[in-house]
């Protein structure tokens, strides 16, 4: 959940805020020291923004608590006078010697809090960043390895239920007994995780245990922050009891769940080190609409030939909600492939034609979520401004500094102005992704993506015809 | 903030954090006090900030006594990360009465 604040820049308001950022992170499980390191990290942040912004007018900033599973985000948003913490670096020496203590605050930021960015957005002002991470106990840390490699011997039957927040150290002891280290979701390791992702509706899903009560298969929805989808996205069955229908039994179960609920749609990330999940996603009737090139770290994956490269990921989509015919504004150079995209879903798309388009107003809404373990960041365009093209190439630098491997940008299809945007992209050395259906506020959107390493394709594969052909195409982009 | 004065000692008991607002009303007082010692009571609060550091290093620049009561463990660590655990001359941290 998302808190916002918005605060005018004056003395008053440092206390109250500091308070309030302290309690805050107390309640989202950070220690009394950790909560104090963020509380004091944004002390100087605002305390900065109160001092300096705004020398003659009167100013507020924003700020926005974002809490995760295992991380807490804190973004500021101010419009003051241009600034680069960068060129403020803190020196002891000039501090005892001259008494200037330029850069203290910063210095002090980027020692108390795990990540610290800062991104100058031009006409849209500045904005800072800072994370810091929850550390929740490990399941290595809750049971001996003993313990948590002891495996269920055959069982005569299976039982499958809702998952419950009493299920949370079983999954945990699952995954870590299915996957080792290996599992990309980290957060599937530590129960105190799971719990809270229940309690909090963020995910729903079902568990499949032995007649002598052992877990052995477990799925999940993870719901989606900003649409009404959910994403099929933690799996696993226990190695002795794979072949057995528990995957099927649990899918079934799933879809089952998610139509009760209402939802528009799933979808899975399938890994491409292999084809199973792919083929699984297929014979419950997910289409394949993108191939996100290397949005995973690399991991090994036991039993497959795999190239040390970021992982890549198809997106496969079920629809939920039944939709014949949608209309959209198709970038001509992507107009082909996402006909047969949507095609492949049983939509009929009509390609609305737009001679000049141009953007809304001067500024544009581009929201903007990092994922710092995977060192990856997917941007979401709102709204079309003037600045787009700037706004775009301020984020990838600021990105690109801190060493941000793969960055992915979702157009919405129903804004004339994506048929633009597309061209602009590509001269920042976008390529094409796929399609990302209902993926934000229940509209279909274009993604695009840019890799700042080399993969290598063969090592990539793929299974549904459509798949196949969207990395064909991508792979011809880059090349061209 | 409560505070009281002793021949030329400042005696100072925060009741929440050091940080500017703080340092800005401890400067209002000693706009108008000439001191030789200044004592500050950390019991209450969970933040110190640069600008706090920043006031007491010149506090002690300027020969001033400067003991620091009850720090919060952050006191230590911005000390620490600003590289200025040696650079003071006259800077005693008290914890719970013992010095």
């Amino acid at each position: 959940m998302d808190i916002t604040l918005k605060l005018p820049s004056q003395i008053g308001v440092i206390q109250p805020a500091v308070d309030f950022v302290y309690s805050w992170g107390l309640y989202h499980g950070l220690s009394e020291r950790e909560a104090s390191e963020l509380a004091t990290a944004f002390d100087e942040l605002i305390t900065d923004i109160v001092l300096f912004a705004f020398s003659e007018v009167e100013g507020e900033f924003s700020v926005i608590l974002r809490d995760s599973l295992s991380q807490l985000e804190i973004i500021v948003h101010e419009l003051g006078e241009p600034f680069d913490p960068e060129r403020h670096r803190y020196s002891v020496e000039k501090a005892v010697s001259e008494g200037n203590f330029d850069g203290a605050g910063f210095e002090v930021i980027r020692h108390l809090v795990d990540h610290f960015i800062f991104i100058y957005k031009g006409r849209a002002g500045k904005e800072f960043r800072i994370i810091k991470e929850i550390k929740h106990p490990h399941i290595t840390q809750l049971f001996t390895e003993e313990q948590l490699q002891l495996e269920p011997e055959k069982a005569v039957s299976y039982q499958i239920s809702p998952v419950t927040e009493d299920d949370a150290e079983d999954i945990a002891r699952l995954i870590y007994r299915s996957y080792g280290y290996t599992y990309p979701k980290e957060d599937m390791y530590y129960p105190d995780r799971i719990v809270k992702a229940l309690r909090e509706g963020k995910k729903f899903g079902v568990i499949v245990r032995t007649d002598r009560g052992e877990a052995v298969g477990y799925f999940a929805v993870i719901m989606s922050t900003d649409s009404n989808i959910g994403e099929v996205g933690e799996v696993v069955v226990s190695p002795k009891h794979r072949g057995k229908g528990i995957m099927k039994m649990m899918m079934k179960a799933l879809i089952d769940m998610a139509k009760t609920r209402g939802l528009d749609g799933l979808f899975g990330e399938a890994v491409t080190v292999h084809t199973i999940s792919q083929k699984v996603n297929a014979k419950y009737g997910f289409k394949s609409t993108a191939l996100i090139l290397g949005f995973f770290p690399y991991a090994e994956y036991r039993g497959f030939e795999n190239k040390q490269q970021r992982i890549s990921v198809v997106i496969d989509f079920l629809p939920l909600k039944k939709r014949d015919r949608v209309e959209a504004y198709l970038p001509a150079r992507y107009s082909r492939i996402l006909r047969q995209i949507y095609r492949n879903l049983g939509i009929d798309v009509k390609n609305l034609p737009v001679r000049n388009p141009s953007p809304e107003g001067d500024k544009s809404t581009v929201s903007l979520q990092i994922n710092y373990r995977f060192e990856t960041a997917v941007m979401v365009v709102k709204k079309y401004g003037g600045d787009f093209a700037s706004r775009i190439n301020k984020n990838l630098h600021a990105l690109e500094k801190k060493g941000i491997k793969g960055v992915y940008i979702d157009l919405p299809l129903d804004e004339p102005f994506t048929k633009k945007a597309a061209d602009i992209l590509r001269e920042e050395g976008f390529v094409f992704s796929g399609l990302m259906p209902l993926f934000h506020r229940g509209k279909d959107y274009l993604r695009m993506q840019k890799i700042y390493e080399e993969l290598d394709f063969r090592f990539i594969n793929v299974f549904s015809e459509t798949a196949e052909r969207i990395k064909r195409f991508i792979q011809k982009e880059i090349n061209s | 903030m409560e505070f009281f004065r002793r021949e030329g000692e400042l005696f100072i008991r925060l009741k929440g954090d050091f940080n500017y607002p703080a340092v800005k009303r401890i400067e209002q007082l000693l706009r108008s006090e000439e001191i030789d010692s200044f004592t500050i009571d950390l019991s209450g609060a969970k933040v110190v900030d640069s600008e706090a550091v920043k006031f007491l290093f010149f506090l002690d620049r300027d020969n001033i006594a400067v003991r620091v009561v009850n720090p919060p463990y952050i006191f230590d660590k911005i000390l620490d990360i600003l590289k200025l655990k040696d650079r003071f001359k006259n800077l005693s941290v008290v914890k719970e009465g013992q010095r």
